[in-house]
């Protein structure tokens, strides 16, 4: 089941994102994280639940890792799947991303 | 000529990109093919179909699309045909990764995962045929 859902986590926004992200709905999930990004200084795009993401998913990622640099927010991926993971490295992106395990991490990281 | 394993006609709609992963990652595992490999060919065929539906039909979502896979000896080889107007294949190339930007990474996968994949003129002149090829190594 394909969701998009944004909640607050110890002071960061979250993005919580489930199921296979494709060019049906990518841009559902580029405008929530661009709107996380507009609205709070700590975003985190969680990708635990993603089972399959394409270049049009990878997509919204740069843009809000973009906008947010851009923005002095602080911008990191959460608890990535093995999925997503395997893109990202195809992508040479795995480098590029802040990619955190955990919350705590997160935060440590912050 | 082998026979096709796969021979699926559909529509230039995003929402049926999910059927399209799901017949080639089907295919990959009757082929026998390690699930990393099945992976990426599971994206590659995707982009590659995402690609016909934004830019050689433009976001139409009414237009024909089919997609062709049948096995060469130990290889895979898949086709997929639009019937858009003519691109310049010339201009269809991987760009350099070591520049963050979005999009234009379909190419990329492809050209990173695939033997070879060469753009081909129908012979009625209608469309474009995107011509790849995978050789499999069978999990035992």
């Amino acid at each position: 089941m394909k969701a998009c859902e944004v909640k607050e986590e110890e002071g960061f926004r979250v993005v919580v994102v489930r199921g296979e992200v494709d060019l049906s709905w990518s841009s559902e999930v580029r405008t929530a994280v661009l709107a996380a990004v507009n609205a709070h200084p700590a975003v985190l795009v969680d990708l635990s639940g993603v089972s399959y993401i394409d270049s049009s998913g990878i997509a919204a990622l740069v843009e809000g890792y973009k906008q947010a640099k851009g923005q002095s927010v602080s911008f990191g991926l959460l608890a990535i799947s093995d999925a997503v993971r395997a893109v990202l490295e195809l992508a040479r992106l795995d480098q590029v991303f802040p990619i955190h395990g955990d919350l705590d991490s997160a935060r440590t990281g912050q | 000529m082998s026979a096709d394993l796969v021979d699926l006609t559909f529509h230039s709609c995003p929402s049926r990109l999910k059927e399209v992963r799901d017949r080639v990652r089907e295919l990959c595992a009757r082929s026998g093919c390690e699930t990393e490999l099945s992976r990426k060919l599971v994206l590659v065929i995707d982009e590659a179909v995402a690609n016909v539906m934004r830019h050689a039909y433009r976001g139409r979502k009414d237009r024909e699309i089919r997609l062709r896979i049948r096995r060469d000896g130990n290889r895979l080889v898949f086709s997929l045909h639009d019937y858009a107007e003519p691109i310049d294949f010339s201009c269809i190339k991987p760009r350099d990764l070591s520049e963050c930007r979005p999009g234009g990474l379909g190419i990329n996968f492809i050209d990173s995962v695939m033997d070879s994949w060469e753009f081909q003129r129908p012979a009625d002149g209608k469309g474009n045929i995107l011509v790849m090829t995978k050789t499999i190594e069978q999990v035992q």
